[in-house]
């Protein structure tokens, strides 16, 4: 090799470089390309071809991105456009823009505030965010000025857990400031994409924050837009670093000139914020609270479709209890949570230091329950709930409203006059106290209150609620009354207010034109109080069952929940079952007092790709739900529409009409043993007033459900099902079973993997989880889990099956699909945690030879064999033979990795190791 | 290179050989990402993703036997694809109750819920990202960091060579053999892999 290359390089020599430079003096090619633009020219036509530029390149320069494994988010685009139309020209074609010295490389996020740009710090060399108020609040001068002052005096703020600002300037009049660059998230998209955190993660975000606010206040600086979004989790160090100190007021006097209004969301502020009182640190707690109650439920406590009905909110209502929403949040968080959120500065906490420290203990206790002992002082809200003040006007209201109750042997009285509203019942002695409410002398509801309290909702009307229990005295207060026995209350009714967004959920029309063309016509089969065979359109049909789809509904919230809780797939859809329900929808039309007038549901049926099925094709299937319908549901009772549709039903049977109709069941029929002893339903709508953790805002309008997996189709039996046949059917295999009472009528929620089932009491019937059950509990708190289905190997069916007095009985049951995941002879077998899984594969000799398989806890398992017969693992495909201790890093984790809970989240975390000896 | 790897029969038939972990090792690099960004492109959480993952590899290491070769037989890519597809379908009618929601943003995320053909494309979309990556993983430690440094600003980020030049203290020549070399042998990873994964198509 000459030291030198004084020739240009051959093409020979191109192809070496590339395939083996080793053979190359290096030094004396890069000497001569220096001197030599030809040369480079051809290296430089590697990166000219068409595989580079199109198929190659694009992807290393969406690398940051994917990595991430982020979406671009939609709505993007637009803001991103106008945020480009804000940069001076550059010359380097490899920027965006420029901002003063700073090139431009991309736009980060645009908010309430303004715009965020990852730029390119030449003189440092680094990346650095630029944050630019945006253009239409730097008009007055004043914002401007307020903008660099706050932003000035936030650069002031040195804490681990504030994102630093280096520097404030103005562009082209609009003032910006330099910040590190973080590329993480912020707390909002975790939140969003991970749903609810779990405890020990809330706790620290939480306690950083704090810390990071505790550094502002000892400057006197007031955040006051304490949000998720403006709490940055920086990607390596997963530290929470809070951005934005003091820019909300800037901001307020930008938009407030402007517009009147006031900027971004309100959903953070603090009641003082709210009302336009002055704010002192203390705010910025009420904020945290929010945040903390963001974190642990996925949703900000005050929440209502309009601005004017978030601030109200904050103003005056109580947050919905963390626990009915996420049962894991411990007692003492939340009332750490509500003492933050209560509407008197003075009752909260004093300082966010005092916040850091405590959340900080109570983080150590956690990560160290043996050598930690949890913190002592109890963060007790003084008021919770109990003493709370009703706004003046509807104090009003219910002054007159209230007729001095009438004392009677054994049951009280109450006559109430109510608009709409929600009842609330509140329960102070030991036993749960039946109550009946009734109108016209009729009973139109009955309920067993208990000690966690009932609430129910009554239309207009005059009521009379019976109270069970010899009261000796009752108190009328407000909206309240007490009833007493000796010193001590033991039930209190409560007319809540009436919802405030309901005002403005008036007047919803469904978006579906179909639907609302359906729900117009007159020609509607209706079949309101019917015996279930006159639903029959064809009598000489084939009575056989196609499909049973069971919708539960909330009289009060709506159906929101159908977009998670599957019913069509989570319900025994027999063996019979269209092929391939596509879609559900739903759509309400309410009128101006907010009562729905019509509702209904929709399923189509998408591509069906064989046989019988043909004739489904594109066909939808409505439920008319009406208002009688309603008025039924609201007054307690469980609805159940029935739609029926034979087997094998062309378009002759159906004529040209889409819609198959409604009926309603006797309260407390099965629909399926219904339709088990009839032989033929298709659909059938179970209606019920129920309690769901919905979105307000979503309360109204057309609902609609994502699309169905397609569901098994089996070969056509003669009868209907039966829930045991549903059984045989699937050839569900039996593991166990146990008998409970029930001490209350809170429901049941089984989980698996992937969702949970929420269970009533008196719902019989058969459960599948979508995956293997892994918890199992009552939401009612101090209720012990039934040990009894614990025992069970992991089972993903459950057969619950009711007595009168409120004992069930389970059944556990495991499908072949899923005891055996085989081919071959690799096996699912599950382990006896239900914790965890393993897969095991054993070649050589029977399952049966794994005599024990036991996980114990975190990371070890044993494992006996009764055979010298090698195991398998799958996804390592690793041999292990007796007497071997190896350590197996598994390749494939997903299939034999052990999963550990995160109980918040039911999410679950991997480990990809693990250890044999 | 190919718009999607086919399998190419050797290594699908490796991948059918219990006994083969390499195979499916190479399998699982190069088609878990693929799985797993799909599944987030659709608003699941980590855990949700992690189990369309495992659900997809399940359903692909328990039917794999089953998957024959043939002109009348679907492709393994369109067999592949249609797995992945009802993992995701499937996935998404069950998300967890606690993420809920309604109104307009569910609406739209569902209105734009890809037909199937759309689906079949971004796996390919998708696939090709992860050949890429997964050479980029497989060259990277044959270069040293200033190397791969250079023809990361260079070719990627678009800086130009005499900047680069300055900023790292290196000859352009330097610089432009670093690219050159980078270039080549990531081309020539890419095109193994797809040869490998796609003997059909190598042509093409």
């Amino acid at each position: 090799m000459t030291n030198h290359l004084d020739h240009c390089l051959t093409d020979e020599q191109l192809r070496q470089l590339a395939d083996d430079a080793a053979q190359f003096d290096l030094d004396g090619v890069e000497q001569h390309l220096d001197g030599c633009p030809d040369c480079c020219s051809r290296l430089g036509a590697i990166e000219q071809d068409a595989e580079w530029c199109e198929e190659i390149l694009p992807v290393l320069r969406d690398a940051e991105t994917l990595q991430e494994f982020h979406v671009s988010e939609t709505g993007h685009d637009l803001d991103t456009q106008a945020a480009l139309r804000l940069l001076g020209p550059t010359d380097e074609p490899q920027y965006l823009g420029r901002i003063g010295t700073y090139e431009v490389t991309g736009v980060v996020g645009s908010g309430g505030m303004g715009i965020v740009y990852k730029t390119f710090d030449r003189s440092l060399d680094r990346f650095v965010a630029i944050k630019m108020m945006h253009p239409h609040l730097a008009t007055s001068a004043a914002a401007r000025q307020r903008f660099a002052r706050e932003a000035k005096a936030a650069a002031a703020v040195i804490d681990d857990h504030v994102l630093p600002i280096y520097s404030v300037d103005q562009w082209q009049n609009v003032p910006y400031l330099v910040m590190q660059y973080s590329g993480g998230t912020t707390l909002e998209k975790r939140v969003a994409t991970q749903g609810p955190l779990d405890i020990p993660e809330v706790l620290r975000i939480a306690m950083q924050t704090a810390h990071g606010l505790a550094a502002a206040h000892a400057q006197g600086l007031v955040h006051r837009d304490v949000k998720p979004s403006n709490i940055l989790i920086d990607g390596t160090v997963e530290r929470a670093l809070l951005t934005d100190f003091g820019l909300a007021r800037a901001v307020d006097d930008g938009s407030m000139t402007r517009t009147g209004m006031i900027a971004g969301t309100p959903q953070y502020m603090s009641p003082e914020q709210a009302h336009g009182d002055q704010l002192d640190h203390r705010s910025d707690l009420f904020s945290l609270g929010s945040v903390m109650y963001y974190m642990l439920t996925g949703r900000s406590p005050f929440r209502a479709e309009t601005t004017m009905g978030v601030l109200n909110r904050i103003g005056h209502d109580d947050p919905r209890s963390l626990r009915s929403i996420n049962p894991q949040v411990p007692v003492w968080l939340e009332d750490i949570v509500l003492r933050l959120l209560e509407k008197k500065s003075d009752q909260r906490f004093q300082s966010a230091q005092e916040v850091a420290e405590l959340l900080g203990k109570w983080l150590a206790h956690l990560q160290q329950p043996q050598n930690v002992a949890p913190p002592t002082e109890a963060a007790t809200a003084s008021s919770r709930g109990v003493n709370k003040q009703p706004s003046s006007t509807w104090q009003r209201y219910l002054c007159g409203a209230f007729v001095v109750p009438t004392i009677i042997a054994a049951a009280v009285l109450l006559y109430i006059e109510t608009g709409k509203g929600t009842l609330k019942i509140e329960n102070n002695s030991n036993a749960a106290v039946p109550i009946r409410i009734l109108k016209n002398n009729k009973t139109v509801k009955e309920l067993t209150v208990s000690t966690a309290g009932a609430t129910t909702r009554l239309l207009a009307g005059e009521y009379i609620i019976e109270i069970e229990g010899n009261a000796t005295e009752y108190k009328l207060a407000g909206n309240e009354v007490t009833l007493s026995r000796g010193n001590e209350w033991f039930a209190r009714i409560e007319l809540a207010p009436p919802v405030t967004e309901s005002n403005a959920a008036s007047s919803i029309i469904p978006q579906d034109e179909d639907i609302a063309a359906l729900s117009d016509n007159s020609d509607w089969p209706r079949f309101e109080k019917t015996n279930v065979a006159d639903l029959r359109r064809n009598p000489d049909s084939n009575p056989d069952l196609d499909c049973l789809i069971r919708v539960d509904f909330d009289s009060e919230e709506g159906i929101n929940w159908l977009f998670s809780d599957n019913p069509v797939r989570r319900e025994p859809i027999g063996p019979f079952c269209v092929d391939n329900i596509s879609k559900v929808s739903l759509a309400q039309l309410i009128d101006d007092d907010g009562r729905r007038i019509q509702m209904a549901l929709r399923l189509e049926c998408g591509d069906v790709k064989e046989g019988i099925w043909m004739c489904l094709e594109g066909r939808r299937i409505v439920v008319n739900v009406t208002q009688e319908d309603f008025d039924y549901v609201c007054a307690g009772n469980l609805l159940t529409k029935v739609v029926y549709l034979t087997r094998g039903v062309n378009d002759e049977e159906f004529g040209v009409l889409e819609t198959i109709a409604s009926s309603r069941l006797q309260p407390g029929v099965d629909p399926l043993a219904e339709a088990d002893r009839r032989g033929f339903p298709l659909v059938s709508a179970t209606f019920s007033q129920r309690q769901a953790n919905l979105n307000e805002s979503d309360r109204s309008g057309l609902h609609e459900a994502h699309d169905v997996d397609a569901i098994q189709t089996h070969s056509p039996i003669k009868s209907g099902p039966s829930l045991r046949q549903l059984i045989e059917g699937r050839q569900l295999e039996p593991l166990g079973r146990f008998r409970q009472k029930l001490e209350t009528d809170a429901p049941i929620r089984i989980a698996g993997k992937l969702g949970e089932v929420v269970l009533r009491p008196g719902d019989t019937r058969l459960v599948e989880l979508p995956n293997p059950v892994l918890e199992f509990y009552w939401s009612q708190e101090g209720f012990k889990p039934s040990e009894g289905l614990a025992d069970f190997e992991a089972f993903n069916f459950v057969l619950f099956e009711w007595e009168t007095n409120g004992a069930f009985t389970a059944t556990a049951y495991r499908s072949p699909i899923h005891r055996s995941l085989t081919t071959g002879d690799v096996e699912w077998r599950q382990a006896q945690s239900l914790l965890n899984q393993l897969l095991l594969k054993e070649q050589l000799a029977n399952l049966d030879r794994i005599k024990h398989l036991k996980l114990a806890e975190l990371g070890r398992k044993e494992i006996q064999l009764a055979s010298d017969s090698p195991v398998f693992l799958t996804g390592t495909e690793t041999v292990i033979r007796r007497g071997e201790s190896i350590l197996v890093k598994l390749a494939f984790p997903r299939l034999a990795a052990r999963w550990t809970q995160e109980k918040s989240k039911r999410s679950f975390m991997l480990q990809d190791t693990i250890e044999f000896d | 290179m190919a718009q999607f790897p086919e399998t190419s029969l050797s290594l699908i038939t490796q991948v059918k050989d219990p006994a083969n972990g390499a195979a499916w090792v190479e399998f699982l690099e190069l088609y878990e990402p693929v799985v797993y960004r799909m599944a987030r492109g659709r608003g699941l959480q980590d855990a949700d993703a992690q189990d369309i993952v495992q659900q997809v590899f399940a359903s692909i290491a328990g039917a794999v036997d089953r998957w024959t070769a043939g002109n009348d037989r679907p492709p393994f890519r369109a067999w592949l694809t249609t797995i992945v597809r009802n993992a995701i379908n499937k996935l998404l009618s069950r998300l967890p109750r606690d993420r809920a929601s309604g109104g307009s943003s569910v609406l739209q995320r569902l209105h734009s819920e890809p037909n199937p053909g759309d689906i079949t494309a971004e796996i390919a979309v998708e696939t090709r990202r992860q050949i890429v990556f997964h050479a980029c993983e497989l060259i990277r430690h044959e270069f040293s960091e200033a190397t791969w440094h250079v023809f990361w600003q260079t070719a990627v980020e678009g800086v130009s060579v005499a900047e680069v030049a300055k900023s790292s203290g290196k000859s352009s020549g330097a610089i432009y053999v670093a690219k050159y070399r980078v270039i080549a042998r990531l081309k020539e990873s890419i095109s193994h892999m797809t040869t490998d994964w796609d003997p059909g198509q190598v042509t093409s």
